[in-house]
């Protein structure tokens, strides 16, 4: 079976029971968006999946191959990738080595960086999403908040994933710069990659899903594809 | 029950030295130091004879100078009979030997480091204070240097090397120098005067630095041994070796075998072996209620190879 | 114009600040003192330069990883000592001597990195305990006694010329280049930058921090032992209370460079001109025979100096 599974997963931190045994599948070209109030557990469950937090019980499955208490290196390895809520970005360096972060191009002996190979591909891979950033040498921190979420993107795409997870990709962004997040998003599902972010903000998700999973202190409350619901149903769901 | 063994330990540990009676505790100056070496084993050669285990107490550095007072309250609730002392400061020194008179215990002073008017002045009853008066140490080199030159109108150019900014030996060693010298050579020219706060290769970058901007410098007067040995190696590194009379303070061993291969003109020496035998001495004297000098001032030895090679002077037993 | 050089490379700009305020102090220096601009007072800028100058490099990689190490004059001494004890009092060739002991210094940052690692404690408290332990056996094998007088042809050697220039400034050349490599060209010195950035982000991404931050205290000690030797060369001694307080002049020099004091941004160019600064300044007060109590007073004028630049800098 292909795609990426989750089969009776719990997770626990000491006497709190984060995740109630959970059962998902994912499908590759397909958004799913996962929302819940605070503390329903979606974050856990992302984690979970992008390996930083091992399950008590079950097992995750990518393509048939299992990838359960395999440590987040792992998981990249694997094609599995995260974009995190503070998108994990070495402020100070500049846009392409945070694109290569931890998977920098070296020649063959001592490690020697080889800059003009990644300044190479790291434009190409830019202009492919259609980011636009003036100068690659510029300190990422120095970038706007929609830009910075862009590079964190390009690096998780850099490397084609076959599963990328969004920790609220929206959810520190001015309006203005939502949309091109989202495009960015919809761009990956259109590479036939598994999708799933989550999100506080109802109107993206509703705008970029395909399914959306609300949760509810650590249990699936609904799991239905975005056509066959309503934000006030999701709503009623979350709150109720 | 783990814990318990513990607690006992720390107790005993607390408690044992309050057993013991008599005594004696010598607070030095922070070990890497060859003049306190030397010193030391005066006074635990002069302890041996006496039959006595003195204590002795070493701050970890001598620049943080608080050491001292913290050193002394802990010598203090080991409640001796005697307190000596090399403080680090004047200040620090009244204060601690204040806190162990209210105590009852006995206070002194080793190596004169502190000014005998000021403790009286606070009401400090020190037994006896011991050591070269620093000023005369000065004295003595700029002496020296005189009589090196004997025209009286001869005009030297000369570096002074102080030590510590804010310790007598670093400051009254200089003053002297520059106070004898007016007298005895007026003409002489101070070039520089600066602190190397006792460090060999800080005075060995004033030397060479001193050196770019009167390279015909005459002598160099650094108030202790380390320090003049710093010289030395940027004199031998500008290529001026035997060109400059260098001299230096205390008499260290690595200073006499300078001075034996020429490399420095000399040391003054206060004996510092002898300064801890006599130490130690009038310390059991004084516990023991013996009637002694209050102040005594330790002799200098002028170490020049001619003193070294002859072997004759009678202090020299005293030099280690 | 101006804002636009501030944000697109903060390192040019600091290392701009740095050299113009070097160029002050250097045409300060050259317009009061006929003698400082002299061969041979650059000379002695450099080799008096040359012992922090190493340390601070070491620095340099231990700051930019997100720590500070306050062990580097401990293991400094520790260094100088015992290759002067293996030299004179082990008879040990030098080819033997020299390399043991810096490798000793290599072995005690390697250990401050490692117990940094497994206590995950700040490595400012795990560097002041080994600033201790290195100090200690600096005394214990030296006897605390300085050890005076090396063989004559480790002193002619050292304090000779190799290649036109003196031993301690090629040593501090070589160590600069080194450095440069290191920090600016290889994956090693990306890390080590990313780390003291965002350790998190670091982690995350698959750099092994705990593998970079033993790396970096290694070459910490390694380059405080070289800089023991160039102090051991320079006096003729061992001394084991030798450079007190040196760890925080090189981590000022390392600060002064435009490093930042948290780490992910820190040059090598930047240090050296940050020691430079520093050495230029000591040299030329003495030339002027200013006295003690107000050459103190200018390097603390000039440390406040270097805190409103990095003010301004962090106003981006």
């Amino acid at each position: 079976m292909s795609g990426l599974r989750l089969e009776n997963i719990t997770k626990s931190f000491g006497a709190i029971q984060v995740l109630q045994p959970m059962t998902l599948a994912f499908k590759a070209g397909q958004v799913t968006a996962i929302v819940g109030d605070n503390g329903a557990g979606k974050s856990t469950l992302l984690k979970v999946m992008a390996g930083i937090h091992k399950p008590n019980a079950g097992a995750i499955y990518l393509d048939d191959k299992l990838l359960t208490n395999l440590s987040a290196a792992d998981h990249r390895a694997c094609g599995v990738e995260m974009v995190y809520q503070d998108l994990a970005l070495a402020k100070q360096q500049n846009v392409v080595a945070n694109l290569f972060l931890g998977r920098e191009q070296t020649r063959t002996c001592f490690g020697f960086l080889n800059r003009t190979a990644m300044a190479e591909r790291a434009k190409n891979e830019l202009n492919r999403l259609g980011i636009s950033i003036a100068d690659l040498n510029t300190p990422v921190g120095m970038l706007s908040g929609g830009q910075q979420q862009a590079v964190a993107i390009a690096r998780a795409a850099l490397f084609e994933p076959k599963v990328l997870l969004f920790d609220e990709p929206t959810a520190a962004l001015a309006a203005r710069e939502v949309g091109q997040v989202l495009d960015l998003i919809r761009q990956q599902k259109e590479q036939g990659r598994i999708v799933i972010l989550v999100s506080h903000r109802l109107n993206d998700v509703f705008a970029v899903a395909d399914r959306i999973v609300v949760m509810k202190q650590g249990r699936l409350i609904s799991d239905t594809p975005t056509a066959a619901t309503s934000m006030s149903k999701v709503v009623e769901n979350i709150v109720g | 029950m783990k814990r318990a063994v513990w607690i006992a330990l720390l107790l005993a540990f607390i408690v044992h030295p309050a057993l013991a009676d008599d005594k004696y505790i010598f607070i030095m100056k922070a070990i890497g130091n060859p003049y306190w070496q030397a010193l030391k084993e005066g006074i635990e050669d002069a302890s041996k004879k006496a039959g006595v285990t003195p204590i002795l107490m070493y701050p970890i550095s001598d620049l943080a100078k608080e050491e001292d007072l913290n050193l002394c309250q802990s010598a203090i609730t080991q409640k001796p009979r005697i307190i000596v002392m090399g403080a680090e400061t004047t200040s620090i020194g009244l204060e601690c030997y204040k806190q162990a008179q209210a105590q009852g215990i006995l206070v002194a002073d080793m190596d004169a480091t502190i000014s005998v008017d000021l403790a009286k002045k606070s009401g400090v009853d020190l037994q006896y204070s011991i050591g070269a008066d620093n000023t005369l140490i000065g004295e003595k080199a700029a002496a020296f240097v005189a009589a090196h030159f004997k025209d009286k109108n001869a005009a030297p150019k000369i570096l002074i090397i102080e030590g510590a900014v804010g310790s007598p030996p670093g400051q009254d060693r200089p003053i002297g120098f520059k106070r004898k010298l007016a007298s005895l050579l007026p003409k002489a020219e101070i070039v520089n005067s600066l602190s190397a706060e006792w460090d060999r290769l800080r005075a060995m970058n004033i030397t060479a630095d001193t050196l770019m901007r009167t390279p015909d410098l005459n002598v160099i007067f650094a108030a202790n041994d380390v320090m003049a040995l710093g010289a030395v190696e940027a004199v031998r590194a500008a290529g001026k070796q035997g060109q400059v009379m260098i001299i230096g303070v205390d008499g260290i061993p690595d200073a006499r075998k300078a001075v034996k291969d020429g490399l420095m003109t000399a040391s003054i020496t206060q004996l510092p072996y002898f300064i801890g035998k006599r130490t130690a001495e009038l310390a059991f004297d004084a516990v023991q209620g013996k009637k002694i000098e209050r102040t005594e001032s330790a002799p200098l030895l002028v170490l020049t190879k001619e003193v070294l090679a002859a072997n004759k002077d009678p202090l020299l037993t005293y030099v280690r | 114009m101006f804002a636009r050089l501030f944000t697109q490379n903060q390192n040019r700009l600091y290392i701009a600040q740095c050299l113009l305020f070097l160029a002050a102090l250097g045409a300060f220096f050259s317009l009061a003192s006929p003698y400082f601009l002299s061969l041979g007072n650059v000379n002695n800028v450099l080799t008096a330069g040359a012992v922090i100058g190493l340390m601070a490099i070491g620095a340099t990689f231990v700051i930019a990883s997100g720590g500070i190490d306050l062990s580097s004059a401990g293991v400094m001494a520790f260094c100088g000592t015992l290759c002067a004890f293996c030299l004179q009092k082990g008879g040990w060739s030098p080819w033997l001597a020299l390399p043991f002991s810096i490798g000793l210094g290599g072995l005690c940052g390697f250990l401050t990195g490692f117990l940094v690692n497994i206590t995950e404690a700040p490595s400012f408290i795990v560097s002041l305990g080994m600033m201790s332990v290195a100090r200690a056996a600096a005394y214990i094998v030296s006897k605390g006694m300085p050890i005076y007088g090396l063989p004559d042809n480790v002193i002619s050697a050292g304090q000779g010329q190799m290649l036109g220039l003196q031993v301690p400034v090629l040593l501090l050349i070589v160590g600069i280049v080194l450095a440069w490599i290191l920090l600016t060209q290889t994956q090693f010195g990306l890390h080590t930058l990313i780390l003291g950035d965002n350790a998190f982000a670091a982690q995350a991404m698959g750099v092994p921090a705990g593998r970079v931050r033993l790396k970096t205290f290694t070459l910490a000690g390694i380059y405080s032992g070289v800089a023991g030797i160039i102090f051991m060369l320079r006096t003729n001694s061992g001394d084991p209370t030798a450079g007190q307080g040196y760890e925080l002049i090189a981590i000022t020099a390392v600060i002064l460079g435009g490093a930042n004091l948290f780490g992910g941004r820190a040059t090598i160019i930047g240090t050296v001109l940050g020691v430079l600064c520093l050495g230029v300044l000591q040299n030329g007060l003495n030339l002027l025979a200013v006295s003690t109590y107000y050459q103190t007073l200018f390097v603390g004028l000039v440390l406040i100096a270097a805190a409103f630049l990095s003010r301004v800098r962090s106003q981006r």
